[in-house]
């Protein structure tokens, strides 16, 4: 079962002014005009709350648009190899959606399948996900439909939603997720603020000018019940509220906070049509009016194909890695001219079903998590769930 | 209008004088898109009201459309320019297609004679919703052709309807000048430091070419690599060069629809480099864009001896 | 934790260029670090990454047998950037090399089978490899015959090769050019290679063909094979699709579920017909 706790608003944002000084890379969503980035933050204050998701989705923290993956300096006509300028930086992302952090599990799917890809590994290793469910959704989310939830934990660290008055539910879903509330735990509280108002300890900053109150290695992993500090606080708790106590995390009806998102289509459904689907004139009515650009791909967070390209500086010259995508005539042309996938059908067609059908087949993953990015950033109103929906039937 | 649309459109495809009709359907959360109207029952799908502001004259050039038969292309004004300027350009002739045209008053008129189009443009719907008559210097050029264009101008149908709400767009053309000016008056440090960062979010997802009626290369120079011209990744100097090489390649040939910011994932108002390179062209040549003249000048494409630059002769 | 760089390519030295023809070559490159060549062996059918540093990666198959150690050849086309700069380059440059990546010939089971090669064009160096390694296990296979053709006889490559096949008692070879691209002293044949192999009519029994060349080639070939008796089962080829990192992960080279880098590039005719068209 995944450990719950509290969390209170300034703690939070206690939590990320801490963890920016710890050194570590913090990225939030970051507004400017309109668009939502995920940004390098210091401070809460900096992040942008006013979103249903980002504009660009977090996959940037494990995959760069752009990276170094080979390095070498040429000495006359000899080359010598040297090391790659690609460190992983321990990085907090803050601020994601489930769907953003259930889309982690594809991507490493795909870069750990076969062959271990170190560069996307490493950062993978070193990254921890702290999501905030969704309170709201718009008409292009479906994440439900592709086997996610505004409070699904799959793929984050940490998941929090937020319940009323600047208050957090905690959910600690993974070791990593465990071992950042260990090492914060004077930020987190099994015990509801409501009931602790009044001793004027905030809760997480009361702890934490009280370090010997605050929970030991592990207790938020508890039930409030089992754990000591909570024990303590539910005890101080108890002594001024009587035995009325307020709800321990493990009370929280965690579903009662979330957006209200509908199933568009059936998955198994629609894979199973897919599977049929390939000859079918679907593909050539869907794609009239997609204008052959890559912005659907370079949102989404699912999407990984790259490019490789050398660059060289004086002496000095590097093998980056590149976001790139189906979508872009030039993806598949050989030298030759002849193009494997010469129209956009053919090329929709291949961004379908290598999300829904040969990545199952072949990963078992769904390569979209129905965050809709595509969706909202198309030029020409290509609909994504609507065009599933189109192949799979309404549910 | 709708209706009135419709009812033309309908016409077009049952006497067979084109295979579909480029227009605008209902779409996703209220927006609307284009729509491929290929039957006489379709054209149910069409409508027109001031959310049709996309700029459907880039599928055009679309090799999948192209291969659907003879258009029909619902314009509005912005549309009617970009059309035009692919004729200047020899991107499409007499013959090619029909156009369906909507003035900014509801006029629907159509015209499958471009040049004729191109005197209804200068007439109507000059660039920036500017009247006729050129207020400003250097369009006097114009809008002397213009007011040629206007005496022979002979639309071959005709019709007045109710008219339509004014264009909602993120971005009027108004408030675009405005936002040239604002930057233009930047010292250079600081307009460069702008562009910049507003660069450093480009994905290089190329919409903003993809959206653009007038990047209609079979091969972009960023797609050449020998050698290779811009850099492919979308990082600061890859990002910039691309935005170098947009904008001056569409430097006065530009039609100013705005189709490229609206594109743009990621919200980069390139559509002002644009803009501000037509002013330039407009300063230095005279030359404006969207408008068709019996000898269409390219400063930037054509080379004469006589030129008064000697570095490249 | 630290994880290996997958995508550092081995340093090699060009020991020898070899013209082959009218923009064709073939390089033969050995490994500037022992503990590398030591390391590194590959089957036939397998492709590598190789690199001019600061142009960038191309894809080609290893076009000299596994039983010829120590080095390794490729033989390409100048055709694009990479490839372009290849052909500048000279004895005693370096150059970078990924790989063995993909799938192999399965020349195992072929042991006591005939073997029928069947080429054209720039197709015959991923085959080169083949003939080369059965050929170095020659008592291992029954009959050998070699179809190749090319458009003219200037664009026939490994031209030595081909007079050292044509001299050997046990191996059978066939050449052929497109109608008009023979020269005056020509002595093989004129035509299509559908057409030489329908004539040439070779028996499909206990025997494995092996089909490299371009789509129009293959796409003719399939059918004439099929009616000599040939089983789906029976007649292997090698895919080329465009192709970045050789591992799996770029998204490039898929025709439908499967990588060509990494399912391929070896495929039966029976797999391929399970695919759909996007090669």
């Amino acid at each position: 079962m995944i450990k719950r706790a509290f969390i209170t608003e300034s703690s939070l944002a206690g939590l990320i002014g801490q963890l920016a000084e710890s050194g570590r890379r913090v990225l939030g969503p970051v507004r400017s005009g309109n668009r939502v980035m995920f940004k390098e933050v210091c401070s809460m204050e900096e992040v942008d709350i006013d979103h249903i998701v980002t504009t660009v989705s977090p996959k940037e923290a494990l995959l760069p648009r752009c990276e170094e993956i080979v390095r070498w300096k040429n000495q006359g006509k000899e080359t010598l190899m040297a090391d790659e300028n690609n460190p992983a930086v321990p990085t907090v992302v803050y601020g994601l959606r489930p769907c953003d952090a259930r889309s982690v599990e594809a991507l490493h799917a795909v870069y750990t399948w076969d062959t271990d890809d170190g560069f996307f590994l490493s950062k993978y290793d070193t990254t921890t996900f702290i999501t905030l469910s969704c309170r709201h959704c718009d008409e292009h989310c479906f994440c439900v439909a592709t086997g996610g939830g505004p409070g699904d934990t799959a793929g984050s660290d940490l998941l929090l939603t937020a319940l009323e008055d600047g208050l957090y539910l905690v959910e600690i879903v993974s070791e990593k997720g465990q071992a950042l509330a260990n090492e914060y735990d004077s930020f987190f509280t099994m015990a509801h603020p409501g009931v602790m108002a009044g001793s004027g300890a905030e809760s997480g900053h009361g702890a934490a000018a009280n370090p010997g109150g605050a929970t030991q290695s592990g207790a938020t992993a508890q039930s409030g019940a089992e754990a000591p500090s909570g024990t303590t606080a539910q005890s101080d708790a108890e002594a001024r509220h009587g035995t009325t106590a307020a709800p321990s995390p493990d009370q929280i009806d965690k579903e009662s906070y979330l957006a209200d998102v509908e199933k568009h289509f059936d998955l198994d459904t629609l894979r199973e049509r897919l599977e049929k689907a390939f000859d079918g004139p679907v593909w050539e009515e869907q794609s009239l009016r997609c204008l052959g650009c890559g912005a659907c791909a370079f949102v989404c967070p699912t999407c990984s194909c790259f490019d490789i390209q050398d660059e060289t500086y004086g002496t000095t010259g590097q093998r980056l890695r590149c976001w790139d995508t189906c979508g872009l005539g030039q993806f598949t042309i050989h030298t030759s001219g002849h193009n494997p996938r010469e129209t956009q059908a053919q090329r929709w067609r291949q961004r379908i079903m290598h999300k829904f059908s040969y990545g199952y087949n072949r990963l078992n993953i769904t390569g979209c998590v129905g965050c809709g990015r595509c969706s909202r950033a198309c030029p020409a109103d290509m609909n994504l769930a609507e065009h599933l929906i189109d192949i799979a039937g309404a549910k | 209008m709708t209706e009135q649309l419709q009812q033309q459109a309908r016409k077009l495809l049952d006497d067979q004088e084109v295979n579909l009709i480029i227009g605008y359907g209902e779409g996703s959360a209220r927006a609307v898109r284009a729509v491929f109207v290929r039957s006489p029952e379709e054209t149910e799908k069409l409508i027109l009201d001031e959310r049709c502001t996309a700029n459907l004259a880039v599928y055009l050039n679309k090799k999948e459309i192209r291969a659907l038969g003879k258009p029909a292309i619902v314009a509005r004004p912005s549309v009617q320019r970009s059309i035009v300027q692919l004729a200047v350009e020899n991107q499409l002739a007499n013959g090619d297609i029909t156009v369906i045209g909507i003035d900014d008053d509801g006029t629907l008129t159509l015209f499958s004679d471009l040049d004729k189009l191109g005197e209804h443009v200068l007439a109507q719907a000059p660039l920036r919703g500017d009247s006729p008559i050129a207020s400003s210097g250097s369009r006097s050029a114009s809008s002397e052709a213009s007011s040629s264009g206007e005496a022979s101008s002979s639309p071959e149908s005709s019709a007045s309807t109710e008219s339509p709400h004014s264009p909602e767009s993120p971005h009027s053309p108004e408030m675009d000048e405005e936002r040239v000016r604002k930057l233009s008056s930047l010292p250079m440090e600081e307009r460069f430091a702008f562009w910049m960062s507003e660069f450093a979010e480009c994905l290089k997802c190329y919409a903003c070419r993809a959206a653009c009626p007038l990047c209609y290369c079979e091969r972009c120079t960023v797609d050449c690599n020998q050698p290779q011209w811009v850099s492919v990744p979308a990082h600061p100097l890859g990002n910039l060069e691309w935005h170098v090489m947009r904008a001056m390649h569409l430097a006065g040939r530009c039609t100013e629809c705005g189709a490229c910011y609206d594109a743009c994932p990621v919200d980069i108002p390139l559509h002002l480099l644009t803009q501000k390179m037509h002013d330039n062209m407009e300063e230095a040549f005279g030359t404006s864009s969207g408008e068709k003249k019996d000898k269409p000048v390219f400063p930037l494409n054509s080379f004469r001896p006589d030129d008064k630059e000697d570095f490249f002769r | 934790m630290s994880y290996p760089n997958i995508y550092r390519p081995y340093l090699m030295r060009i020991d020898q260029i070899t013209e082959e023809a009218p923009d064709v070559r073939t390089l033969r490159l050995g490994f500037t670090r022992d503990e590398d060549r030591e390391h590194f062996s590959f089957k036939a059918g397998q492709f590598g990454e190789y690199s001019i540093f600061g142009e960038g990666e191309s894809t080609f198959c290893i076009a000299s047998s596994p039983t010829r150690e120590g080095y390794i050849e490729c033989t390409f086309r100048k055709m694009g950037r990479v490839t372009s700069a290849l052909s500048m380059r000279e004895v005693g440059d370096t150059i970078g090399f990924r790989g063995p990546y993909g799938s192999i010939f399965p020349i195992e089971e072929w042991y006591g089978k005939n073997l029928l090669f069947i080429a054209g064009g720039i197709a015959l160096p991923p085959m080169r490899c083949v003939i080369w390694n059965t050929l170095d296990l020659r008592d291992r296979f029954e009959d050998i015959t070699i179809i190749y053709g090319a458009r003219t006889v200037a664009d026939l490559v490994y031209k030595h090769e081909l007079k050292e096949w044509d001299e050997r008692p046990d191996v059978n070879l066939i050449t052929t050019v497109d109608p008009g691209g023979e020269t005056e002293d020509w002595t093989g044949k004129t035509g299509f290679v559908p057409t030489v192999l329908e004539e040439a009519a070779p028996s499909s029994q206990n025997t494995v063909a092996i089909v490299c060349g371009p789509p129009i080639m293959i796409k003719f070939t399939f059918p004439v094979l099929e009616k000599l008796g040939f089983g789906p089962d029976s007649i292997f080829t090698t895919l080329e699709n465009r192709m970045k990192c050789g591992i799996g992960k770029c998204g490039r080279c898929n025709v439908g579920e499967i990588f060509v880098c990494k399912d391929g590039p070896v495929f039966t005719y029976a797999k391929m017909k399970e695919l759909p068209p996007e090669f």
